[in-house]
């Protein structure tokens, strides 16, 4: 998979992960930046969950096969079953 | 849901009068994985809880039965950051969380149905000491 960086210039930075073997939510939070996201607070720099975000949208729009594995795998549900 | 219930954090805490006594620094408290939280706050809808959220329960097995309730608050990057190199770190916490690998090597698209998606958002990247402005970003199959 490529990320694509796009600067305020149009600009693009490119940074690409092996997914053949399989991928971690973890090893795509870190892709996106992980903890080293920010907005700008009139000048200072503030730690923003941008990172985060990204990650939950790549999430929502992957294959459902792979979505699928996701909330299986890291994100399950609690159930309730009845007898 | 998956759990994990480990051991709370014992600090000792002073009081205006100088009174000393040990506290539970976690105590009453769950925290949720962020990216699971996102999804969990926007099925809310239009009632925007964000942050910390009261948790309220009820537990029933064939043993026993008991309810439960405790702030439930969010891992956010924030959190993520500040927790390197504390007692409780939550860096490890989420890593482990959310290292499960999820393999595809059989699917042909990792995306739904587009070969490229982009999310424009501006937000800054830190990368050795400088710090990088971006409008967005974009992800391709390769």
């Amino acid at each position: 998979m490529i990320v694509n960086w796009i600067d305020t210039n149009g600009n693009a930075t490119i940074t690409s992960i092996n997914t053949e073997n399989g991928i971690s939510v973890y090893d795509l939070w870190s892709l996106l930046g992980g903890v080293d996201t920010f907005t700008n607070d009139n000048g200072s720099f503030v730690q923003s969950n941008d990172s985060m975000e990204f990650t939950a949208f790549l999430i929502s729009e992957l294959a459902p096969q792979v979505k699928k594995q996701i909330i299986a795998k890291v994100f399950p549900t609690s159930s309730v079953k009845s007898s | 849901m998956r759990v994990a219930i480990f051991n709370d954090v014992i600090k000792p805490l002073v009081n205006f009068q100088g009174d000393r006594h040990n506290q539970e620094v976690h105590n009453g408290v769950g925290w949720t994985n962020g990216i699971f939280a996102i999804y969990e706050e926007n099925s809310f809808g239009a009632l925007e809880f964000k942050g910390t959220k009261k948790e309220i329960g009820f537990l029933q097995n064939k043993f026993t039965n008991t309810n439960f309730k405790y702030a439930d608050n969010v891992i956010t990057n924030e959190v993520l950051k500040n927790s390197i190199g504390s007692p409780c770190n939550f860096l490890l916490l989420f890593k482990k969380m959310n290292s499960t690998i999820i393999a595809f090597s059989d699917i042909n698209n990792f995306f739904n149905s587009n070969q490229q998606l982009s999310y424009g958002k501006t937000f800054y990247k830190r990368y050795g000491g400088e710090y990088f402005k971006y409008s967005g970003i974009s992800f391709e199959n390769n």
